[in-house]
């Protein structure tokens, strides 16, 4: 993932967008390692901000991080939990759609992989294939944004619903 | 005599009962109940999922750090964009 990001940052963007834990400690799902770690069910954003923050940090990533707001709202508009890929034509349509979850993951990063080596490669996107579905509405996510509790940056303090101007 | 022919039939609906049974299950793994078709039906699209060639939802959210929006709406006409979407755990 990272790797991807350094190969082609130049021609494409690319966000991790931070959602909810899928096996934090508190949690049924929980792993050993959330719990060495403390990571627990985020209760306010500042707490998905410092998990995020660890992620960033011990894996040394430099990929630009998006925290979804504590309604999930992102993470539900694309029924992404527990993890998945997607990639987003110039034009807005998705051209990989992975199937949710550790399973549908390696294969989508196969699919992002050969559709950038491709776009690299002709300078322009791939098409479509045949079978692709309709575009559809044109859905626009209504999310809070939040300032960090622990950020001293006034700009953050703004809101999705308007308020920011 | 009689007792030869009961116990031919017995032997003959055990198999046929061991036939139907056998059909039985290999239609249910191709369904996916079996261990491996739970596997595949994992990595099967779910109804309402997005799917290619579908709008991605736009959305505004803000930077780790807090000190930044980013509107994936603002990446029209712009650049392609890979979501990664994920938590630690």
């Amino acid at each position: 993932m990272e790797k991807m990001y350094q190969d082609y940052k130049d021609i494409v963007d690319f966000q991790l967008v931070y959602i909810k834990e899928a096996h934090a400690a508190d949690s049924n799902w929980s792993v050993d390692y959330a719990k060495d770690l403390g990571i627990t069910e985020h209760d306010n954003h500042l707490e998905r901000c410092t998990a995020a923050d660890m992620l960033f940090k011990d894996k040394a990533l430099s990929i630009p991080f998006l925290v979804d707001d504590m309604k999930d709202a992102v993470n539900g508009a694309y029924k992404a939990f527990p993890d998945r890929i997607f990639l987003v034509r110039k034009d807005g349509r998705l051209a990989v759609a992975a199937t949710r979850g550790p399973w549908g993951f390696s294969p989508a990063l196969t699919q992002v992989a050969t559709w950038l080596a491709e776009y690299r490669k002709n300078g322009k996107e791939p098409d479509l294939p045949k079978d692709a579905k309709e575009a559809g509405e044109d859905v626009r996510v209504v999310t809070k944004l939040e300032k960090r509790a622990d950020s001293t940056d006034k700009a953050a303090t703004k809101s999705a619903d308007g308020e920011d101007g | 005599m009689k007792l030869k022919h009961v116990f031919s039939a017995g032997i003959l609906l055990a198999f046929l009962g061991s036939a139907i049974l056998a059909q039985q299950g290999q239609q249910g793994n191709r369904q996916g109940r079996g261990r491996g078709g739970q596997r595949q039906n994992r990595m099967e699209h779910r109804p309402g999922d997005l799917r290619i060639g579908q709008m991605a939802p736009t959305f505004e959210l803000s930077s780790l750090d807090g000190k930044s929006k980013y509107d994936l709406l603002k990446m029209r006409g712009e650049k392609p964009v890979v979501l990664f979407f994920g938590s630690y755990t």
